[in-house]
């Protein structure tokens, strides 16, 4: 057992660091928010050249071979100086699922279309909101040589910007789900942006009679339901990992306000209080880490990783929160103010939360794998 | 490959296998406690034991299983597996150590004379002379001579420096060698009544700066003057005692480390405790039980009906005790790979500490009203659990209050300035 990074991994994360800080004011979250596509497509290029999206993806599709560790790194980044990116969604929640669930044309076109720079999206399988992998509110009926998408789905990141997006739809002559690729240009197929409290851009899609060809399933009509459970898998583990990244960079930012703010004459981290508040960010921080690390080391060595998620999951879920509500404390009404990055953390922090289940959602599925 | 894996080498798995087989073949069966009995535990040992008080027991049966399993792990070197071979350890690496510790936890065995190996021993390999080392360590690793650590005092808790048991030198004379004179009070000192020797903290320069005037000593508990008295706490035991030093003759040969600078000593001892594997194994054995519990017939029908919030309430424990294990494992691996201990020992002993209390209360909470029944009676796992809410009542503030934990991840880990 050995938990200090490899070379390789420290590289990764140095030239990510390097990137992201130059880049902050022009590509950070608060300079992309209001933007049409809530990313900066600049940064996104300069990362494509980088390999990022490339970085996790098999070589004889354009990839650079590494594993899902590596990507996992760079959700940490992205967390950690607030960048937000197509990134994640791209390669966590469709590329790799695709590389694993995909046929061989899938994988050829799509993986090689990433690894160039396309991005990609997921309509979640969650009906009415719920988390878990179980249905759809959107309804694939057979029609001509494909099937025909209708109904509505919430919270697709990034939809405007993606080329196409893993959708997993009901049929009703099958049981299960069903996977499908949908190229975002096909006809009836509506983007509507949703304001959201998160630094993420979210999407409502809408499907009106949107013709897909029945090549475009992934996998086996019925069988999506394990594509989706790939997806929530690595999307929930890429999002511990932004929230890790995202939660020692709270902690960094208060310790340095608590080492130079003064009040009565003194440092305001010299008072024990303040000190306690710090001491138990400091734990959050740390198990948030290591759990959400575990997860990933399990899900890039293909062991099962379902509880490992979960737990993950399930603590930066509410620690990452509770990091931000003492990191609020310790900078007083400063903190408060739009001027103060720390609110992006907390908007962040909110919508991660939620993201790929919450602490309810995944505590219970620790539950059932405890037997109770 | 190196670098980040979580999985352990084949070398290790290997390692593993041996202790497990180990403790199955040798483990006595006679010192296996009566399974209807309710024992207190301390935080970090296990089920009904208690090592130091079990080999100077008054059944014989269980001092017989004492002494035969401190014997067969003493043949091992396996009492104070990172000594040296030499001083009767096994020479293990950290990692190594840290998997035999954690599977003697898994299979409910005790730890035989912990305060002696844990502390003393590395203390006397790092500041101890080559006399101390051959004189003391041996007798640690083959289970003779048990050690208690006498730090606090009645005025002297989280603040330790403030100590005054004072210590004059006194020249060769009648009376023996040079010699420090020894006059003051101990407190909280757990199993000094069991122990053979103390190691405690006594003022020998009292002009000088609190920290510089503090000197680290070795001594023998049956001489003239020491008196030991047992402390009863709230659960009716008596983990711990307090001594009385009266006058007591302590050769200058049992100094460790140079006059007044027993302060660095003894902040050196303490950062040999290891971050406790212990305790989040052992929460996992009782968390597992709680379940299995919970699932069989009886425990249906003694079980409190609304589950869906135990189940949750189990859940997050289950959580916390995984995010616990993961800080001992990086600590372990940090302290394998080199590494000064950093403020993770002081996250893992507060982690654990709380889960604990947290721990104790969700078992209790499942059995209703019969969580507050003592005795087995009817409901077995209630009552083990409402002993565990007072046990657990002292983790926080043995080995450092979890205020104190707090402020050494503030200051040492976070660089935050010092109040
Ligand atoms: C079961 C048990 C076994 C023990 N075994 C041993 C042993 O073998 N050897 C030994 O030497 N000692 C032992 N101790 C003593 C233990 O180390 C002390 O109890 C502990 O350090 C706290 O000291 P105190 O009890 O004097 O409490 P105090 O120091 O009086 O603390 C009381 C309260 O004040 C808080 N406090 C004190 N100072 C500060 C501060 N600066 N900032 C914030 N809060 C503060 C504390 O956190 C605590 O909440 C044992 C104690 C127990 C309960």
């Amino acid at each position: 057992m050995d938990l200090t990074a490899t070379e390789d991994q420290r590289h990764i994360r140095a030239a990510a660091t390097d990137l992201l800080t130059d880049r902050r004011a022009t590509a950070g979250a608060r300079a992309v928010r209001d933007t049409p596509l809530g990313h900066s497509p600049t940064l996104w290029d300069e990362m494509t050249e980088l390999g990022w999206p490339a970085l996790a993806l098999p070589e004889e599709h354009g990839g650079l071979g590494g594993d899902f560790m590596d990507l996992w790194l760079l959700c940490e980044e992205l967390g950690r100086h607030q960048t937000p990116s197509p990134l994640l969604t791209t390669v966590a929640c469709a590329a790799l699922p695709l590389a694993r669930h995909g046929n061989p044309s899938q994988c050829a076109q799509w993986l090689s279309a990433v690894a160039k720079g396309r991005i990609l999206s997921y309509v979640r399988a969650a009906p009415h909101g719920h988390w878990g992998a179980a249905g759809s509110d959107i309804t694939a009926t057979p029609s001509g040589e494909g099937f025909r998408l209708d109904g509505t789905a919430l919270f697709v990141p990034y939809a405007q910007a993606a080329d196409a997006l893993v959708v997993m739809a009901r049929t009703d002559y099958r049981e299960g789900l069903t996977a499908l690729l949908v190229d975002t240009t096909t006809p009836g197929l509506g983007r509507h942006r949703l304001d959201v409290v998160g630094t993420t851009p979210e999407y409502r899609v809408d499907f009106t009679a949107a013709a897909v060809p029945a090549s475009q399933v992934i996998g086996k009509v019925g069988d999506g339901g394990a594509v989706a459970e790939t997806v929530a898998n690595l999307g929930a583990a890429a999002t511990c990992a932004e929230m890790a990244g995202a939660a020692q960079g709270v902690l960094d930012m208060t310790v340095d306000y608590a080492k130079t703010r003064t009040q009565f004459g003194r440092p305001i981290g010299s008072f024990q209080a303040v000190q306690q508040h710090c001491a138990d960010m400091a734990v959050r921080v740390l198990t948030t880490r290591l759990l959400a690390y575990e997860a990933a080391w399990r899900l890039s060595h293909d062991l099962p990783a379902a509880l490992e998620v979960s737990l993950a999951k399930a603590c930066a879920s509410e620690q990452y929160q509770e990091v931000c509500a003492l990191a609020h404390q310790v900078h007083g009404a400063i903190g408060f103010t739009a001027e103060h990055d720390l609110h992006l953390f907390t908007r962040h922090a909110t919508a991660t939360a939620l993201a790929f289940g919450d602490a309810d959602h995944h505590t219970s599925q620790v539950a059932t794998a405890l037997g109770l | 490959m190196t670098g980040a894996h979580w999985e352990e080498t084949a070398q290790d798995a290997e390692f593993r296998r041996e202790v497990r087989a180990f403790v199955r073949e040798s483990f006595p069966a006679c010192y296996r406690p009566d399974p209807e009995a309710e024992n207190s535990l301390e935080p970090e040992d296990v089920w009904g034991y208690d090592w130091p008080a079990d080999r100077c027991s008054p059944d014989p049966e269980r001092r017989a299983g004492a002494l035969a399993w401190a014997a067969a792990l003493a043949e091992r070197g396996w009492i104070a597996p990172h000594l040296p071979a030499a001083y009767g350890g096994a020479g293990l690496s950290p990692m190594r150590e840290f998997i035999l510790r954690e599977e003697m936890v898994r299979a409910e065995v005790p730890t035989v004379n912990g305060i002696g190996a844990m502390l003393l021993g590395p203390t006397l390999m790092e500041f101890g002379t080559q006399e101390q080392r051959r004189a003391h360590l041996p007798g640690i690793a083959c289970g003779r001579t048990v050690w208690a650590q006498g730090f606090s005092e009645p005025d002297a808790g989280s603040d330790l420096a403030a100590l005054r048991t004072t210590a004059v030198r006194e020249p060769a004379g009648p009376a023996g060698p040079e010699a420090y004179r020894v006059t003051g009070q101990k407190v909280w000192t757990s199993s000094a009544q069991y122990a053979d020797w103390l190691f405690v903290l006594v003022r020998t320069d009292p002009d000088a700066p609190r920290h510089k005037g503090i000197t680290f000593l070795l001594i023998d508990a049956t001489s003239d003057g020491v008196s030991i008295r047992p402390i009863e706490d709230m659960r009716g035991a008596t983990p711990f005692a307090e001594i009385h030093f009266d006058d007591v003759r302590v050769p200058v040969a049992h100094r460790v480390g140079a006059e007044n600078q027993g302060w660095y000593v003894a902040m050196a001892a303490l950062g040999f405790e290891r971050a406790g594997i212990g305790a989040p194994v052992k929460f996992e054995q009782l968390l597992k039980r709680l379940v299995g519990r919970l699932r069989s017939a009886e425990g249906q029908e003694l079980v409190r009906a609304d589950t869906t919030v135990l189940r949750h309430e189990i859940a997050r424990r289950y959580v916390e005790m995984r995010a616990q294990y993961a800080v001992a494992r990086l600590t372990a691996a940090g302290h394998a790979a080199g590494a000064v201990p950093g403020y993770e020992a002081s996250v893992s002993q507060l982690l654990g500490a709380e889960l604990h209390q947290r721990l104790a209360r969700t078992g209790a909470r499942a059995f209703g009203p019969y969580a507050q029944l003592w005795q087995r009676g009817p409901a077995p796992m209630a009552a083990a659990f409402a002993h565990m809410r007072f046990d657990a009542v002292a983790a926080t503030l043995l080995g450092g209050t979890t205020e104190i934990q707090r402020r050494v991840i503030a200051t040492r880990g976070l660089g935050l300035p010092r109040s």
